[in-house]
């Protein structure tokens, strides 16, 4: 086991005042609030802030972690983490006082120092019986649009909370295959019954509720159903029309250029989005090069081009005659 | 006792949950844990909007944005002229990042 260092993660010296620890405390939180931040760790950030402050905030409890930290830094340590022989927390952790992440999610690093006592309490209440339905664990998965296009089963790992022998309940780490159905959008729901967290006496789980979020993809773009791509044209392609090979999420097709097309055109393909009861369209978008002048002949048809036009794209109305 | 195995199949029990499933006033509650005058608080800052009709129902999204309101509240000690200000923002933020996005193309 690792030891973490709480002054580290909240970026604080050790000799910082309990002012000091809950102005940084509150800065950070809404920094790194999973609700806020769109980073992808602000919800594992949020959990050790959470932890930290818990501890730091509370004088008692300080001690106790300082005198631990310097037996640590004594160098023993080594090889990782472990309190001294015979440690127990004169404190224990209210859960009514947890202020951070909402549950009892706490690392392992915690639970070793300040977790004994509180277990004890969880399991005096199981001994009065009673049945309650686990907690209901919501999650999201990152799927590629192609998974989202075709359907997928994709690996996601999550905290649950698992029942142990002595009746506490602590996090573990666990993957679980979850099939994704063909058509899903971003931002869509998910359920998994049974797959929360468990039961308590004769209560079932609780269920996963899993946000798919559709990731970014370099060609593809989508809005709901809808795909969008972008496809280069050449400007003789997009003056006389012609018929061009565009990328599909369901491989290349022919699709017709009409004559005089413009730069930024969007052209539809019925029906080529993500499938569905009502499937979504893909929109094709022109995008006109402009290839580069360089033998003698290529700078003559320029030329040319220029004799047969008389166009000023800088006048007000876009100069088209 | 519930067996971790290293991987578990989650069989063909997934429900696709519709987008725009719609929540009673009771079932709002009970999710959020609130009672009645709880969320007419909410609904009085304008945090969440229901659908009108005969009877109050509340969308899907109006049911996560309450949830995260919740959230926020609870872990950021915000009251609720603060964190209808802060969704308010959030939204905004969002909305030009997606518009940045699109420019950028």
């Amino acid at each position: 086991m690792e030891f973490v260092d709480y002054y580290k993660v909240m970026g604080l010296e050790e000799d910082a005042s309990t002012d000091e620890i809950k102005r940084t405390y509150r800065k950070l939180a809404r920094k790194y609030h999973p609700d806020v931040s769109k980073e992808p760790d602000s919800e594992a950030r949020f959990k050790e802030l959470g932890e930290a402050y818990n501890v730091l905030k509370d004088a008692d409890r300080r001690r106790e972690y300082d005198e631990l930290k310097q037996y640590q830094s004594s160098g023993a340590g080594a090889g990782g983490f472990r309190p001294p022989p015979g440690w127990q927390s004169r404190e224990s952790i209210n859960p009514e006082d947890f202020s951070g992440p909402a549950g009892a999610d706490y690392s392992d690093f915690f639970e070793q120092i300040f977790g004994s006592r509180f277990r004890q309490q969880g399991s005096a209440h199981t001994e009065q019986h009673f049945d309650a339905r686990g907690q209901d664990i919501h999650s999201s998965l990152p799927v590629s649009i192609q998974d989202a296009f075709n359907g997928a089963t994709v690996e996601l790992s999550l905290s649950t909370p698992v029942v142990h022998h002595d009746g506490s309940i602590r996090n573990e780490q666990k993957k679980l295959k979850v099939k994704v159905p063909a058509g899903v959008t971003n931002g869509q729901k998910i359920r998994l019954r049974g797959q929360g967290g468990p039961g308590v006496g004769k209560g079932g789980s609780g269920d996963l509720y899993i946000e798919i979020q559709i990731r970014e993809d370099s060609r593809f773009h989508l809005d709901g159903k809808d795909v969008s791509v972008s496809v280069p044209v050449t400007p003789w392609e997009a003056a006389l029309g012609a018929s061009i090979d565009v990328p599909t999420l369901n491989g290349t097709v022919k699709m017709t250029v009409p004559a005089n097309a413009r730069q930024g055109q969007r052209l539809r393909l019925k029906g080529r989005g993500l499938p569905g009861k009502t499937p979504g369209d893909q929109y094709v978008i022109l995008s006109v090069i402009v290839p580069k002048a360089e033998t003698d002949e290529q700078k003559k048809a320029y030329q040319t081009m220029s004799e047969l036009w008389s166009v000023d794209p800088r006048a007000r109305d876009g100069g088209i005659s | 006792m519930r067996k971790t195995s290293d991987h578990e199949e989650s069989g063909n029990d997934v429900e696709v949950l519709e987008k725009d499933r719609e929540y009673t006033l009771t079932e709002v509650c009970t999710i959020c844990r609130l009672d009645e005058n709880g969320v007419q608080e909410y609904l009085d800052y304008g945090v969440v909007v229901y659908e009108s009709s005969d009877e109050a129902r509340f969308r899907q999204s109006q049911l996560d944005r309450l949830l995260r309101a919740r959230r926020l509240q609870e872990d950021l000690e915000l009251n609720h002229a603060g964190v209808a200000l802060a969704l308010d923002l959030l939204d905004t933020i969002a909305r030009l990042k997606r518009e940045i996005a699109l420019l950028k193309r």
